[in-house]
């Protein structure tokens, strides 16, 4: 168990109606499961995919500016003072 | 007959005030559609080498594409090109907005001037009167007071490109402006149509558009708009348009911070779209069809900083906010208000300011070349007078105006080594050290320093299923990691090729490559159904190819070669000192053999080889260079 400092932005962050949270986890999808209860429908509605249990389309998830499909996936061990942050969609120049 | 166009060519001798129609040439729409591939296979025939870009010889066109003012989502753009004041190359900007449609209803798809004017002239377009007016009313006014007098004159719904001062005194990264704030902002073709004494093009256009396929068209169209509509990206684009980038980019290293010394920056929440939508958003609103509508209106409602107007987008908040040190938001957005009204790019204006500020921070710029002004990282007041002193090329101004490369070359001291630029423009919004593929994409772009030739953003949060789809699955991984330089010669050249395509049919890149919603088959489709043309993916493909290697062949004339294809020193020899992407640099070499084995060109001067001009059907284009074989 590690505690990680995990962001939100923009439209996510419209949900958790926060910048950042510390929280508690071992892996990825632990913090997610652990966003999913502590945020709820509104969170789950607009962030989770209904047919994988995972990030919607577009959505990333990156851990120390790292994007968690270049690390271990759902399974990227978190490690103390991580930075996890979670986009929805957002790109371009 | 194609259809879906306005179907004729405007061409105005400024020199001798004489104005012709044309009618559009099918031969040369099929082989380099309308827009941009237009105006590159035209400016190629008619703009001489060897001449000053500020003089009469240059020729200056503007077009639109070929699904402009069509219903297919975001299809509101048009080009303008020329030789560039600013790099001396290639010149090619775009924007957005109504203009375009509006050339198109009244019945034109292009149209070019030569020559200069003696007083200032407009040209005046009210469906099939064409005429040239003078301008001696406007001369020396903004962009919006020029919008309000000529909507006055010749009615609300008249549509408008024009310059500012900036433009009118000749600031060599001038802006086109229309619809009172959309910007054809690079290359400095403002400067363009101020040295031919043009100050502004008004249309009004009432007819119709005919297209090829109604009723088809109509279940395109409507399939076309779900598809956006239910794309994830649209709802935060449509919120935030692309200021929220600001966060991201601070979060993988890329937000260019202190003239691109580093990627990151202290007070980037300061000037984060978040910010700015919670506290200065009036409202969104978008260009002509669009469903994305990353626009925005934005107000500071009292102080120094006071006004109501067009909102910046990430470009501008991280050129005149992070590129200059600068947190204080209100005087970025102030700052991109005054750039609309006088008319300038403010990517390289906050390129060109930065400089001069780590110069000044060196120690190499002090007060006695300033005119007193103190350009300490971060000074708002300063930025923010500067712009205008640039804009009226007052003092200090009047270095600047001239970029960043050539202030720097008229004072050196060594302050060119902290010329952020490629082929004398500024380098934009992406800190190529954080993202490969940027590094060697604003190195290959025709115009110098660019962003958007290629936007290759595919790699940026890393679209998997999307490169697997357009590139195939054995580029993976490699090709969706940012750090990661191998495959992104591949990418880069296959993105410029589709993105030229985009530029040519007048459609925004927002839909076609991020969010990556509408491929090749799509605009294939709406080329049949809107314009009566049958091409397949190939066949696009290849028009896309011989555009990019005629935009290289117009630089190649002027001397370019693989010298000039070249980063700061700065981004592929020094790590980023700080930030999720320290200790990376540019691996610029291998990308940049990678890309010119793909696209077929000399490894060693970055010419074309003869057997890729022949592919392309270029051979006449390149008699009498010394064409590699
Ligand atoms: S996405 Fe933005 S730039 Fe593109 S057409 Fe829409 S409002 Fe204009």
């Amino acid at each position: 168990m590690a505690t990680v400092t995990v962001k939100f932005f923009a439209t996510v962050r419209e949900i958790t109606g926060m910048r950042s949270m510390e929280m508690d986890a071992k892996n990825v999808r632990e913090l997610l499961d652990k966003l999913k209860q502590q945020f709820g429908k509104p969170f789950t509605d607009v962030v989770i995919d209904p047919k994988t249990d995972e990030l919607k389309k577009f959505f990333s998830c990156m851990v120390n500016g790292k994007r968690i499909e270049l690390l271990s996936r759902y399974e990227t061990e978190l490690a103390d003072n991580d930075a996890v942050a979670l986009f929805p969609p957002v790109g371009g120049g | 007959m194609i259809q879906g166009v306005g179907g004729k060519v405007i061409w105005v001798d400024l020199t001798k005030g004489k104005i012709e129609k044309r009618p559009i040439e099918k031969k040369l729409v099929e082989k380099y559609l309308l827009g941009a591939g237009y105006l590159s296979k035209v400016l190629f025939d008619s703009i001489p080498t060897g001449i000053d870009p500020l003089s009469p010889e240059n020729v200056i066109g503007f077009a639109t594409g070929l699904l402009t003012a069509s219903m297919f989502p975001q299809s509101s753009r048009h080009v303008v090109a020329a030789l560039s004041p600013l790099t001396d190359v290639w010149g090619e900007s775009h924007a957005a907005g109504f203009w375009g449609p509006e050339l198109k209803l009244a019945g034109y798809d292009a149209i070019f001037f030569t020559g200069a004017s003696l007083d200032p002239v407009y040209l005046n377009i009210n469906d099939s009167t064409v005429e040239l007016l003078s301008a001696d009313d406007v001369w020396g006014r903004d962009v919006f007071e020029t919008d309000d007098i000529l909507r006055e004159r010749h009615g609300k719904r008249a549509r408008l490109i024009y310059i500012g001062q900036a433009g009118e005194n000749l600031v060599r990264f001038a802006a086109v402006m229309n619809d009172r704030d959309r910007a054809s902002a690079r290359s400095g073709l403002g400067a363009v149509m101020g040295s031919k004494k043009l100050k502004a093009i008004c249309v009004r256009g009432t007819g119709r558009i005919e297209v090829a396929d109604p009723k088809k068209y109509m279940d395109t169209m409507d399939e076309f708009y779900r598809r956006m509509l239910a794309n994830p990206f649209t709802p935060g684009r449509a919120k935030y348009g692309t200021t929220n980038l600001v966060e991201m980019m601070q979060h993988i290293g890329r937000l260019p911070s202190y003239n691109m010394r580093q990627g990151v920056f202290d007070g980037y929440e300061k000037i984060s779209g978040e910010t700015i939508t919670e506290k200065y958003l009036v409202k969104p609103r978008s260009d002509w069809c669009c469903l994305q509508r990353c626009a925005r209106y934005t107000s500071v409602k009292e102080g120094p900083y006071k006004y109501e107007g067009g909102s910046p987008e990430y470009e501008t908040q991280s050129a005149l906010g992070s590129r200059c040190g600068n947190d204080n938001l209100e005087s970025v957005l102030f700052g991109h208000h005054l750039a609309n009204q006088y008319g300038m790019d403010t990517i390289s204006l906050g390129g060109t300011i930065s400089w001069a500020m780590e110069a000044w921070d060196e120690g190499l710029l002090t007060a006695e070349d300033t005119d007193g002004i103190d350009l300490s990282w971060g000074n708002h007041a300063s930025i923010v007078k500067l712009i205008k002193m640039i804009a009226f090329r007052e003092g200090f101004g009047d270095v600047l105006a001239e970029g960043s490369a050539r202030a720097a070359g008229k004072i050196g001291r060594g302050t060119e080594k902290f010329v952020m630029t490629v082929k004398k423009q500024e380098i934009a919004g992406q800190e190529p050290r954080a993202q490969k593929s940027m590094g060697l994409a604003a190195v290959t772009a025709a115009r110098g320093a660019d962003h958007l030739y290629a936007f290759p953003v595919l790699d940026e949060a890393g679209f998997d299923d999307e490169i697997k789809e357009r590139f195939g699955e054995e580029y993976l991984p490699e090709m969706a990691e940012r750090l990661n330089p191998k495959y992104k010669g591949i990418m880069v050249k296959e993105c410029e090729d589709f993105m030229v395509v985009v530029e040519s049919l007048g459609l925004c890149k927002y839909g076609t490559q991020i969010p990556p919603e509408f491929y090749y088959e799509d605009v294939a489709l709406a080329m049949k159904v809107h314009n009566g043309l049958e091409f397949t993916r190939g066949d696009l493909q290849i028009i896309g190819e011989r555009i990019v290697n005629l935009n290289r062949l117009f630089n190649v004339k002027r001397g370019v070669t693989r010298a000039d294809d070249n980063l700061p020193d700065r981004l592929t020899k020094e790590g980023a000192p700080l930030g999720p992407s320290k200790g990376e640099v540019v691996e610029l070499d291998q990308m940049l053999d990678e890309y010119y084995l793909k696209r077929g060109w000399d490894n060693e001067t970055g010419i074309p080889y003869a057997s890729t001009l022949k592919r392309l059907g270029l051979v006449e284009e390149a008699s009498g260079m010394e064409i590699p074989d």
